[in-house]
């Protein structure tokens, strides 16, 4: 659901932004998107704690909690929430909070899926900012070339 | 660990996540330009309950179960500081999370005429909530922390 909702926002955001403006139906889909991902958020820190919780009951102790990929998506989860709050607050900016948001929703998918990663803490992150950086590039470049074509 | 504690131990994270939950819902509530002081009241005392709760079931869960079975398990393994810091310290800071709900709900329902008209009041109490959160979501990390100190030994 995350990492839908934040797709279609970022979609939907950089094709309303090509008239440089967001209506009022405009702004009622890219609200409709900030929803799904809040309960998407929700739904992933819930269920992230009821698996922790059967790792818990399991005494599976530092082998999952203390593991590189756990602490990473533990980081991701954390990074996602502060800039929501951030961007809620326009303490961030937007282009550049919803950058961050997306990335993590991703990283955060990838790190689920991928079972068997096998490398310490920092390398996670440092590829988790430079994947960052090159969404922003990416979606930074999507927002120019879709104004540019209007 | 008997069936009674196991459901003290999720019910403890379930209702202090969902208090973390319904105190953001607060806290993006009140920031709104068009204040809905209904919804206000009702996470702000639905998130002051969510932490009660969470409060008496875990507190339960650590005196019935964690000093006796528990802490002696980490104590003995490699990671007896995640008891000595961690914990001592998620024990001891958790304690502000109810009294500040507690103070966000008396004011929300006292001063909820103000609410609308005074911004003062209102960022006090975004502000609180923030504190309050940011803290919930740091015990949070705790728990998880001290959770992975139990392993087999």
């Amino acid at each position: 659901m995350g990492v839908g909702g934040a797709t279609f926002a970022e979609i939907f955001y950089t094709k309303f932004q090509s008239d440089k403006k967001v209506d009022l139906f405009e702004h009622e889909v890219l609200k409709i998107c900030v929803g799904v991902i809040r309960i998407g958020l929700v739904i992933l820190v819930f269920s992230g704690l009821g698996f922790l919780v059967l790792a818990r009951l399991a005494y599976l102790g530092p082998d999952v909690f203390y593991s590189s990929r756990f602490l990473a998506k533990m980081t991701v989860v954390v990074v996602l929430l502060f800039v929501a709050l951030l961007m809620n607050f326009r303490f961030i900016n937007l282009e550049l909070g919803s950058s961050i948001s997306t990335a993590s929703w991703y990283a955060a998918m990838i790190l689920g899926i991928w079972r068997n990663l096998n490398v310490s803490y920092l390398v996670i992150m440092l590829a988790y900012f430079i994947f960052g950086f090159i969404v922003f590039l990416l979606l930074t470049f999507a927002r120019k070339h879709f104004v540019l074509k209007k | 660990m008997s069936s009674v504690l196991i459901v003290f131990l999720v019910l403890h994270i379930i209702f202090g996540t969902g208090g973390i939950v319904l105190m953001t819902a607060y806290l993006l509530l009140i920031s709104k330009k068009n204040i809905e002081i209904k919804w206000l009241k009702v996470s702000s005392i639905l998130a002051f309950l969510a932490f009660l709760a969470s409060w008496i079931f875990g507190g339960f869960y650590y005196t019935s179960y964690y000093g006796k079975a528990v802490k002696p398990v980490i104590l003995k393994g490699h990671f007896a500081r995640v008891h000595e810091i961690l914990m001592e310290t998620k024990e001891h800071v958790f304690l502000f999370i109810p009294f500040l709900s507690l103070v966000i709900v008396a004011v929300t329902l006292a001063a909820s005429g103000d609410l609308i008209s005074d911004s003062k009041v209102k960022k006090a109490l975004a502000s609180l909530a923030f504190v309050v959160v940011g803290i919930a979501l740091f015990i949070l990390i705790l728990g998880i922390f001290v959770s992975g100190a139990v392993g087999k030994t």
